[in-house]
């Protein structure tokens, strides 16, 4: 007799049971699927009662799984008879390796090269506020110091130069991310015959914090570039190369 | 009309519906269930196993969002295969919808 399961858990538990049965691959992101359901119904005011009303008996839903995976598979053997052998796999992984032997240090001279650059960056971002530090807090300096409104263009200059290159370094580097994290999945594939498309080969950052990492970026590009100008500006009026008209100065 | 007719004519659009939804916009999967479900009286039983049977013939594809601050939500998105697919779907829809209106009013 197949009766309905009363809570959420038991309905999860069964369904994931009936698709070990039915040898389905991707169980968990099935099962994932339905919890989700339960837990957006939660919040809908549903309860788990009313929630398992709306779908099918777990024997049934799970037999639907397993018929659409055999069609699947059967329409898939029919239109691919079969990937490349093991031995071929293997002889393209080989020759991966080749490839890598040339590439990777070109890649481990670029991780270099993106570490230095944000080492630089960052630099540039502590620099910048550092100028507004008084004297007396330096102790004796013989330098002359600048007065303020030269300060603040050089700080300003130095800290959104520093976001930019933090910026782009972090692109680059997200890219790099990509990069090896697919050929990491491809060797993986060649080696084992498997596939892993969700590999994490570390936390990855929520996509808030890099759509504001890259909103930064171009903040600072677009203030950099304008900063420039305005310093150039500034400083070809100073040096007197560009002269206002006389009318302009009445 | 025959339910069973029904239910089979709405599962029948399913595959369709879900096509033209994406190709609007992403749509987080309960949210797209739930739609499908409203406009379609069909079951969330239903709709999850097409959607993952439009996912393995390339139609769809899902990413895990981590935005909303709880436990990562799926996204259905709609790939290139899928909007070739949803055009002549439509192509097809609409050829159907007309002869079978034509001979409704014969």
């Amino acid at each position: 007799m197949n009766k309905q399961p009363r809570s959420s858990e038991q309905y999860l538990r069964q369904l994931a049971a009936a698709l070990q049965e039915g040898k389905i691959d991707d169980i968990d992101d099935i099962v994932a699927d339905y919890k989700d359901y339960f837990a957006q119904s939660k919040t809908k005011g549903y309860s788990d009662e009313e929630s398992i009303q709306r779908l099918p008996k777990v024997q049934e839903l799970a037999a639907s799984y397993i018929r659409d995976d055999k069609d699947f598979h059967a329409l898939k053997s029919a239109k691919y008879p079969s990937g490349p052998s093991r031995a071929q796999r293997l002889t393209i992984f080989g020759a991966s390796l080749a490839g890598d032997m040339i590439l990777l240090p070109i890649f481990g001279l670029a991780a270099l090269l993106l570490a230095c650059f944000t080492v630089v960056g960052v630099f540039l971002v502590v620099t910048g506020p550092l100028l507004f530090i008084p004297d007396s807090m330096l102790g004796q300096v013989d330098v002359a110091r600048p007065p303020l409104l030269q300060i603040l263009p050089t700080a300003l200059l130095l800290i959104s130069g520093g976001a930019l290159v933090i910026g782009i370094c972090t692109a680059i580097a997200e890219r790099m991310y990509s990069t090896i994290r697919a050929s990491i999945v491809v060797r993986r594939w060649l080696l084992t015959g498997e596939h892993d498309n969700h590999l994490k080969l570390v936390p990855q950052i929520s996509k808030r914090l890099r759509t504001l990492l890259y909103r930064i970026s171009l903040f600072a590009a677009l203030s950099t570039v304008s900063l420039i100008v305005i310093v150039m500006i500034l400083s070809l009026i100073t040096a007197g190369t560009i002269n206002f008209p006389s009318t302009w100065k009445q | 009309m025959n339910h069973d007719l029904s239910v089979q004519m709405k599962k029948g659009l399913l595959d369709l519906c879900a096509l033209a939804l994406l190709a609007k916009k992403e749509q987080y999967g309960y949210e797209l269930t739930e739609k499908l479900v409203k406009s379609t009286a069909s079951s969330p039983g239903t709709i999850y196993p097409i959607l993952r049977k439009m996912k393995e013939a390339g139609l769809l594809t899902t990413k895990l969002s981590e935005d909303s601050g709880g436990p990562p939500r799926k996204y259905y998105y709609i790939t290139n295969t899928g909007r070739t697919a949803l055009q002549e779907a439509t192509r097809d829809w609409i050829k159907l919808s007309n002869t079978v209106n034509k001979m409704l009013e014969e």
